[in-house]
């Protein structure tokens, strides 16, 4: 800093306090003397002039305010006064009002306090909600030119949103010339174990097209991509691995381009790393380029390809939706069996992945918007109070000619002033909702760990503050300024002066936080009922005392399907030997696990025509022992013998199927005995042996999806385990991993949980809602009260007279419990048909989220209504109690 | 201000540092007059708001110099006592008199 000059922050602070003119030259002046002085003798200068920045600033503030008149000579200026004068009239008046209402904050504490704690639950609300969404739904995607990026959809009249197959990209590829590039990945992913020094990891891999991370718009950290050409090498290729990955297995060295990993037994050259937030498919960590041979891509039915398109400059998603329009008819045309009736539908990426997210946060918002609405009528309430309680001041000051708008302004800058003071403890209030949300949040809640508080958040809240204000304040500002004077001023006059309008404004503020109260709270009261509802809602298997695992065998040791299925036997007979095993079951994929690979079946009586003919039907290969885990009970026929097996599509088999499937493909007859028609690479011809009961495979709020079971592939290398264990299952997973391991020393084990765990995980979303809403419902019930209790008391203050004049004449305690009482609770009457009819209007936009209970339920409504008023009825008891002891002697001497 | 008020300790020693300055009494400059002849460590603030009531009490005018290299650019504002002033001054030193007489012994040790 140039010693031969004082902080220009100093000065520039020292110069607002001045009065502006030659005032402020001369004294800066001489204070930049003094700083100049003192600099010779004082290292501590600077701190030297920031203090008195302080007390000459603070001493010509004051002056300015009691000796306005003393610059005149000096200053050459006009008079500084109330009058209108050019330039500088607006600020300086506002700054006199911001004094004033600081000062007038300062002497009730307590009314600043409620007002600012009751605005930033209000505002913190807004602020929440919009953090939430900011960062949930409106950030782009990750990636450049976010805008341009598609999502496939692989649309029928029976599925709706599907993946399509390699075929179909190929085809979209190839025959259309709208996207720069179409990137495909294997909505799948394959789990592949990673053998080394290090010992053996699991390892999560999907197959990739070459050209998916430029697609994206990504390139490697290090490395390359894949070349077009590596797209038909196959394993014994190459990979690129994840960032996380490379760091966790090679400490970030850079030897690792070009080293040899090997993935199930095959050796693989990592040629290339992800950078460190590249995270697609999710959870990958090694990706490699997809084999054209390979079984997975094979079958034009074999729906297991999300496609991702960058539009070409200039081309619209109309224009390439056109496009894919023509060669899905095209294929349409061409693969009747499995395409006839199929088509895509292209949507942004950003709507591919937010888009629930959104529709969900938005009904949120919706609900949480009410709790602001609440927080300003409340506000309004005090304010209204505040400015009733300085009636005699605000009457004066009108009298000794200070203007109305004057006045109104004044009062409003005090409510600016809570607000921006509720701004902050909204502010504070949402941070700290932010860490609750985080630690407790669904995890599907995309970008979970960035929602915090940036410039757009600031800037919302505190804009909702400021638009706060009139809402608020401008109502009372007016109605409290507006008085006859005389009235109030004359002795004893005030306390009925202006007390209509007052009340009945007050009343209005009141009813209308009662009627949003009850709107939140039935919000909530629904979506408990339906959380009960799913908790109560049979999943038509049993989760007590049922584990799952997840077995992976090392494939790479095993030559045939024999060597496999011998492990997997002999898996088996040992988990059945671990004490408290009673029963256990082989899937390939586990209920709750979502619905999993389909296929299209029909009877064999009645083959379809064309693709709509066809049931997509969920498939599963289960084995024997499955079904009596999970105690699900077969309606009819029966299981599987022992030594059925998979014989694939060329030999007909055995298939189970459930009643569900059995309603839609057999209506009105027995389908035991009769064939099943699978479309797998071909028709394959199944027998129905047996039926078994619906579950819902999905979870507690969905229907059951038409099943059939096929017996276990004994030939996959991983496979699911269901145990059902005598008492507690987590208690034997010791034995369970150590039996199982001994199988083979390189099985891994993973995902040991209890499927009661698993079935509480499904519902965490609407319990996380459910709570969430409680909250606010919570909060606006208590706000009600207040405002209730406040009016009420209001409402004793006002006719304290008349009500002890009641009890003095012995009109009886009665009397007086009745006239509060009635008032509390006509006033809760009322607002609960508002708001009533409200909820009525806006309950429609519910319904997705309830389950079990209608939008309009009346055993809810009535509950929530019950509460209220048990709650506004404890509002009412102590301005109650109040009034009953009001002494009338003393009410008659502060007449 | 009408009504008669005398001088604090403070004002005196004001006016009489402007006295003293002649021509050249301003802010620092008299910050600096009673530093070193008075012997008082005054704060900017608390001169300031003497010269402020001195002006108020119109014992004291005020004049705006030219501007000058070294403060800034910054004008000056020369002070000059006025006859009030020096009225005022003339009656705090008779009364100061008229108080210590008798007290030599005392004061003059």
């Amino acid at each position: 800093m140039d010693r031969r000059s004082p902080p220009r922050l100093a000065a520039a602070l020292i110069g607002l306090c001045l009065p502006p003119g030659n005032i402020r030259e001369t004294v800066l002046g001489d204070l930049c003397e003094m700083y100049q002085d003192r600099a010779v003798v004082s290292r501590f200068v600077s701190l030297w002039y920031w203090c008195h920045v302080l007390t000459v600033g603070g001493l010509f503030l004051v002056r300015r305010i009691a000796h306005r008149k003393l610059y005149r000579s000096l200053s050459g200026q006009p008079n500084p006064s109330l009058h209108k004068s050019p330039s500088g009239f607006p600020m300086r008046n506002f700054w006199s009002d911001l004094r004033f209402t600081f000062r007038s904050l300062r002497r009730s504490p307590g009314f600043a306090f409620a007002a600012v704690l009751v605005l930033g639950i209000g505002i913190g609300a807004v602020s929440l909600m919009f953090s939430t969404f900011n960062t949930v739904v409106l950030q782009p995607l990750p990636f450049p030119d976010p805008e341009r990026l598609v999502w496939v959809w692989g649309m029928s009249e029976r599925l709706p949103q599907n993946t399509i197959s390699y075929s179909d990209y190929v085809d979209y590829r190839d025959g259309t010339d709208a996207f720069e590039s179409l990137g495909a990945s294997m909505v799948f992913r394959r789990t592949r174990i990673l053998s080394g020094e290090d010992g053996a990891e699991r390892v999560v891999t999907f197959p990739v097209s070459a050209n998916l991370f430029s697609t994206l718009g990504i390139h490697p950290e290090i490395g390359r991509a894949f070349l077009p050409e590596e797209q038909a090498t196959g394993y014994d290729g190459v990979a690129i691995i994840s960032y996380g990955f490379w760091q966790r297995r090679f400490g970030k060295s850079l030897e690792v381009l070009g080293s040899t990993i090997t993935l199930d037994g095959v050796p693989t050259e990592v040629v290339g790393v992800m950078p460190a937030d590249f995270n697609y498919p999710a959870g990958t960590d090694v990706w490699f380029p997809i084999q054209r041979d390979a079984g997975y891509a094979q079958g034009r039915g074999n729906n297991d390809f999300g496609v991702v398109g960058r539009l070409r400059e200039n081309v619209t998603l109309e224009q390439a939706q056109a496009q894919m329009d023509v060669i899905a008819q095209n294929i349409a045309e061409s693969y009747p069996a499995v395409k006839a009736g199929t088509w895509t539908t292209l949507v942004t990426l950003h709507e591919r992945f937010f888009g629930p997210a959104r529709s969900n946060l938005l009904i949120l918002a919706a609900i949480i918007s009410l709790v602001p609405l609440v927080a300003c009528a409340n506000v309004a309430s005090l304010f209204l109070a505040r400015a009733v309680s300085r009636r005699t001041e605000i009457a004066s000051r009108l009298a000794l000619g200070a203007s109305r708008f004057r006045l109104v302004r004044q009062l409003l800058t005090e409510g600016l002033v809570i607000a921006l003071l509720g701004g902050v403890a909204g502010l504070a209030l949402a941070f700290l909702g932010g860490e609750a949300l985080r630690m407790f949040a669904p995890a599907a809640l995309p970008r979970l760990n960035s929602i915090g508080i940036d410039g757009r958040v600031l800037a919302v809240t505190f804009v909702s503050a400021i638009l706060m204000v009139p809402v608020f304040g401008l109502a009372p500002a007016i109605r409290g300024t507006d008085m006859r004077i005389g009235e109030t001023l004359k002795v004893g006059g005030g306390r009925r002066g202006g007390s209509g309008a007052h009340s009945t404004f007050r009343n209005v503020l009141v009813v209308s936080q009662v009627a949003l109260s009850l709107m939140v709270m039935l919000a909530s009261g629904l979506l408990m009922r339906s959380i009960l509802n799913l908790w109560q809602t049979d999943t038509g298997f049993q989760t007590e005392s049922v584990l799952s695992l997840d077995v992976l065998l090392p494939s790479f040791k095993y030559e045939s399907a024999e060597e496999f299925e011998q492990t997997w036997v002999d898996a088996r007979s040992r988990i059945e030997a671990v004490p408290g095993v009673q029963n256990v079951g082989f899937v390939d994929r586990l209920p709750l696990g979502g619905s999993g690979p389909m296929n299209g079946v029909w009877a064999a009586e009645r083959p379809p025509t064309n693709m709509s003919d066809q049931l997509p039907a969920t498939r599963r290969f289960a084995s024997t022992g499955y079904f009596e885990t999970l105690g699900i009970p077969l309606r009819a026929g029966h299981h599987f013998a022992e030594e059925e097996r998979w014989q694939g599509s060329r030999v007909a088999g055995s298939v189970v199927i459930n009643e569900a499937l059995a309603r839609l493909v057999f209506p009105g007859e027995d389908p035991l005995g009769k064939t099943l028609v699978l479309d797998w690479d071909r028709p394959v011809d199944l027998h129905v042996i047996g039926i078994a009961a619906d579950i819902r495979e999905t979870g507690p709020g969905s229907s059951p999806l038409p099943t059939f079971y096929l017996p276990a592939r004994w030939d996959y290398d991983m496979l699911s385990v269901l145990i059902q264990t005598q008492r507690d299952p987590l208690g034997i997973t010791a034995a369970l991993r150590q039996a199982i391991r001994e199988a083979d020393n390189d099985i891994t084990v993973s995902a040991v949980q209890t499927m009661q765990t698993r079935l509480s995980s499904r519902l965490f979303q609407p319990r996380f809602r459910t709570v969430v809403v409680g909250i606010f419902a919570l909060v606006t019930l208590i706000l009600s009260s207040i405002g209730i209790y406040g009016v009420l008391a209001y409402f004793v203050r006002l006719r304290s007279h008349e009500m002890s004049i009641r009890l003095a004449l012995g009109s009886g305690i009665a009397g007086v419990v009745g006239l509060v009482l009635g008032r509390g609770l006509s006033l809760v009457a009322w607002g609960t048909a508002v708001g009533l009819a409200g909820a009525f209007v806006g309950a429609k936009l519910l319904r997705s989220w309830l389950f079990g209970v209608g939008s309009a339920d009346p055993l809810t409504i009535g509950a929530v209504t019950l509460l209220l008023f048990l709650v506004a009825l404890i509002a009412c008891l102590m301005p109650t109690f109040r009034a009953i002891r009001l002494d009338p002697a003393e009410v008659m001497k502060a007449e | 201000m009408k009504r008669k008020k005398h001088l604090g300790e403070l004002e005196q020693m004001v006016l009489m540092a402007v006295l003293q300055l002649k021509d050249d009494a301003y802010g620092t400059n008299v910050l600096r007059e009673l530093s070193e002849r008075g012997r008082r460590k005054v704060s900017p603030g608390a001169l300031f708001a003497t010269i402020d009531r001195l002006e108020g009490k119109s014992l004291v005018e005020s004049t705006l110099g030219e501007p000058t290299p070294g403060r800034g650019g910054k004008r000056k504002r020369f002070l000059t006592v006025t006859t009030a002033g020096i009225a005022a001054l003339r009656d705090a030193r008779g009364a100061w008199a008229r108080m210590s007489e008798g007290l030599e012994e005392i004061l003059e040790r």
